[in-house]
């Protein structure tokens, strides 16, 4: 069902954290990077900078094990939804998410994840350097080849089958 | 408007105590970070007060709109008087320490007393803890940052620090954010370290919420808009301000050997199209919320300085470590930009005593004796690092030059005055003033020193058709777009100085406004109307960022500066520049006199003293501090 | 009638035209080119970059605004840099 999600290009993340700004202020109306479903791993010492987000698991432990049902997924689209009143902010989903994405921010004390913003990602359009795109895996990894191929193809090209008699 | 300005955090470290008052006040009349940090040390600042005593206040302001969307508005002042000059002191700094900060409530931190032994400040969002800092007393920033973070048991707090060169009152330490972000200038580290301050730490979890949200939203998103359709972004960006050597050369304004030359041949070596090109350049970095990302980080495989790995070098690091030494070496600028950093160090001021010190050596000055047996010529990278570890810890000559130029040009004596290229005390940035005329007035009006962080009035060399057209809405003409013109210069200067006023109290980086000019006056005061639901004209901002600059300079007033104080460095003031094709290509004292007269008049301040008169306080809201002023005699007339 | 023609040194790149380093080179023009004419040949063998707003176009170490490229002149051994005029201090 989910085919496209965020996926993060560390190489050209600087760091700026306007994927967070961005993110909590259009889900809360505030700024406030905890508060944000996207989130930085920084190294400063070392000038890296990891942005982190759900990455739509095809089997969503988060899912499993909420007691209450809250964290769940709207059935048409796949997209992550947190029925707040449902939300008892246990914290298992946070313990449970093997990568860090799903939270229970202590301002918020229920649980965000990653909704994708419909379809239409927030911090994707905020993001300076395009180290974050909104695309499928299977695309994302197509690229890559093609990127990587791409600078010795044309020496190929000039080289490959050209002999001349 | 409490949820974007934060209260003032003020810590006593004599009494281990602290507390907080809210801000609107200050915001409203100053607007934030420097603004405010300017009234607070006007107030608690008392004139005979020792630099390194418990009576220097150190203060920490970050932006108003820190911690916001705004494209680059995260910066943070560090505020005190400079034990290096004598004078008034305001330092800058990226890096994401500013927005930490803002979430945990604050925009102001105000630091007085001294403590007893080495402590760190430990604030967690409303909880603020005096912790011990014995152990970490002694290591460099990176290692302190780390340790922290340890201790803390978070990697995701923001620390400001220390390294040994504040803790040995090295004249030019500077205080260190997120690692690699310096406010680097005029002896703030050497002052926290008289503190006996060793770092403070924050972790915010707090929001910051403008009072009108949806506008200020809007507002910010079309700054960012206006920020990267700037002719400049992309360069900017892609290779930081290491990429404007090149073009700096070519005008002849590169300061190399000392100033002494002002165009060298090969700069490709040393500029950022070549720290890209060669791989030393491993990411771009950017500070908080910031979409130009003009940071670096390089690190050096091979050769003699392998090893290295560090934030920058940026164009000052290139030009005062690099091409002012004599050398085309970009692998030792990176590990002596790297020593700075860790070591907590001004670049500037660091590559300004090394030229120094090469030229006295050449002259004969300075001996091998002094040296510990060591040679030091033109170009030598391995001293260049190897002093600048010296001067760290004041270990052999580096105890000299740990002092600044000016002071170690006293001790050493003789003519080496002449080229000790310093203006009030600080050690001037690597701009050829004798080919830039308006960085000439401002250089020397600047009240913390010869340096351009006061104006940043890069549109002067007319790189930009921006910048252009700036200097054409200030002066009525194009043709004023000429770096070695010197008409109308107090014009170019004095907006400079409302506008990057207005710039740093708000907490946007100077880039925005003067180097890109996404970020206009009007757009300042927009964003600003937003942020705390007060309707503000583009005037009114721009007379706000007036009362800054009197302000700053009312203290130095007070500190007892005449004109006499506002020069430049005897070199460019004496010897012409060789690298021109003028005859004449010189910072005369004729020609800085009409510049002054012009820049005083302007401002309203009198011609013979350089004071700002008792109407000028009066126009710009300073009635209290022109009392003052009155009572102790220095009001003019 | 034969055109004569002069050298001038040109300094072309600095972040330009996919030219990091400072290129210096011998340029051949007929006596009396203005700086314009200078570059649109130039334009044809870097493209149309030469002419983009944050590029620093100076003789002899000074800057030639926009507006004045049409009419001012090079002499024989004139330096003309074209390069990547950038941002920041």
């Amino acid at each position: 069902m989910i085919d496209r999600i965020v996926v993060s290009y560390p190489e050209l993340c600087t760091g700026c954290r306007q994927c967070e700004l961005t993110c909590s202020y259009v889900h809360e109306g505030v700024y406030s990077p905890g508060l944000s479903r996207i989130r930085l791993v920084r190294f400063e010492g070392e000038g890296l900078s990891v942005p982190v987000t759900c990455v739509y698991c095809r089997r969503p432990y988060c899912e499993e094990v909420c007691p209450t049902g809250a964290m769940t997924h709207d059935p048409q689209t796949g997209t992550a939804v947190v029925l707040e009143a449902r939300c008892i902010g246990c914290k298992e989903c946070v313990g449970a998410c093997p990568i860090g994405a799903a939270d229970v921010p202590a301002a918020k004390d229920t649980a965000i994840r990653c909704d994708l913003c419909g379809g239409d990602p927030a911090c994707v359009k905020a993001c300076p350097t395009g180290a974050l795109k909104f695309e499928s895996i299977g695309q994302a990894t197509r690229e890559k080849r093609r990127g990587r191929v791409k600078e010795f193809a044309l020496v190929m090209d000039a080289t490959l089958g050209r002999e001349e008699r | 408007m409490k949820q974007i300005a934060g209260d003032t955090l003020f810590i006593d470290l004599s009494k281990r105590i602290s507390w907080r008052e809210p801000n609107d006040d200050l915001v409203r009349q100053y607007l934030g970070a420097r603004g405010i940090n300017a009234r607070y040390l006007w107030d608690l600042y008392e004139p005979g007060a020792d630099a390194f005593g418990p009576d220097n206040p150190l203060i920490f302001g970050t932006g108003l709109l820190t911690g916001t969307v705004a494209p680059s508005s995260g910066r943070t002042t560090v505020t005190c008087l400079s034990p290096a000059t004598g004078w008034y002191l305001k330092t800058n700094a990226g890096g994401h320490f500013g927005g930490e900060m803002k979430y945990a409530g604050y925009g102001n931190i105000v630091v007085r007393g001294q403590a007893e032994e080495p402590t760190y400040v430990w604030i967690d969002d409303a909880r603020v803890e005096f912790r011990d800092a014995r152990h970490l007393w002694g290591k460099d920033v990176r290692e302190t940052d780390r340790a922290l973070k340890e201790e803390l048991g978070d990697e995701d707090i923001q620390t400001v620090a220390i390294g040994p060169a504040g803790e040995n009152r090295v004249m030019f330490a500077s205080v260190m954010f997120t690692v690699y972000n310096t406010a680097g200038r005029g002896g703030v580290g050497a002052v926290m370290g008289s503190k006996n301050l060793k770092a403070v730490a924050v972790r915010g979890t707090g929001a910051v919420k403008p009072v009108q949200p949806a506008r200020f939203h809007e507002l910010a998103l079309a700054a960012r808009r206006s920020v990267e359709a700037d002719s400049g972004f992309e360069g900017l960006g892609t290779y930081g301000t290491s990429g404007s050597l090149a073009g700096v050369n070519e005008v002849r304004a590169l300061a190399s050997y000392n100033f002494r030359r002002s165009h060298i041949d090969d700069v490709y070596r040393i500029t950022g199209q070549y720290l890209s090109d060669s791989g030393l350049l491993k990411r771009r970095v950017a500070c908080f919320s910031c979409p130009i990302g003009c940071h670096r980080h390089c690190a050096v495989g091979d050769g003699p300085f392998a090893g290295s790995s560090t934030g920058g070098p940026e164009y000052e690091t290139l030009v005062a470590l690099g091409s002012g030494c004599g050398t085309l070496d970009a692998r030792a600028v990176i590990m002596a930009n790297e020593i700075a950093n860790v070591m907590g160090m001004d670049t500037i001021s660091l590559g300004s005593v090394i030229q120094w010190a090469m030229e006295s050596y050449e002259k004969g000055l300075i001996t091998k004796e002094d040296l510990d047996g060591r040679e030091l010529h033109w170009g030598d990278g391995e001293m260049i690092v190897e002093l600048a570890r010296k001067i760290a810890f004041r270990e052999g000559f580096g105890d000299v030059l740990a002092d600044g130029v000016k002071r170690a040009a006293e001790r050493v004596g003789g003519d080496s005055y002449k080229w000790a290229v310093h203006g009030k005390g600080l050690e001037q940035s690597r701009v050829d003033t004798r080919s830039a005329k308006a960085y000439a007035l401002a250089f020397a009006v600047n009240p913390r020193g010869a340096d351009h962080l006061h104006t940043e009035t890069f549109a002067d060399f007319g790189m930009s058709p921006e910048g252009r057209a700036l200097i054409e809405k200030i002066t009525g003409d194009p043709k004023y777009t000429a770096a070695y013109c010197s008409e109308k210069r107090a014009e170019i200067v004095r907006w400079h100085e409302d506008c990057y006023a207005v710039t740093d109290a708000l907490g946007y980086c100077a880039f925005t406004s003067t180097a890109l000019y996404g970020v206009t006056p009007a757009m300042m005061a927009d964003i600003y109307s937003a942020a705390i639901g007060i309707e503000t004209t583009e005037d009114e901002i721009m007379h706000l960022g007036r009362r800054i600059v009197t302000l700053e300079k009312c203290f130095n007033v007070r500190q007892g500066a005449t004109r006499a104080d506002d020069h430049l460095p005897w070199r460019l003031m004496n010897e012409i520049n060789p690298d021109r094709p003028e005859p004449d290509a010189i910072n005369s004292q004729a020609e800085l006199d009409v510049m002054l007269d012009d820049y005083y008049d302007l401002h309203g301040w009198d011609r013979a003293t350089s004071w700002p008169t008792r109407a000028t306080l009066e126009a710009v809201g300073l009635v209290d501090v022109g009392g003052e002023l009155e009572r102790r005699g220095k009001l003019p007339g | 009638m034969v055109t004569a023609m002069m050298t001038v040194r040109l300094r072309f790149g600095g972040g330009l035209g996919g030219t990091s380093r400072v290129e210096v080179t011998d340029f051949v023009l007929p006596e009396g080119t203005t700086v314009q004419a200078a570059l649109e040949t130039l334009a044809r063998d870097k493209g149309d970059e030469v002419f983009h707003p944050a590029v620093l176009v100076a003789v002899n170490g000074r800057r030639i605004p926009a507006e004045e490229c049409a009419a001012r002149t090079l002499s024989p051994g004139d330096a003309l840099t074209v390069i990547s005029g950038l941002a920041g201090g």
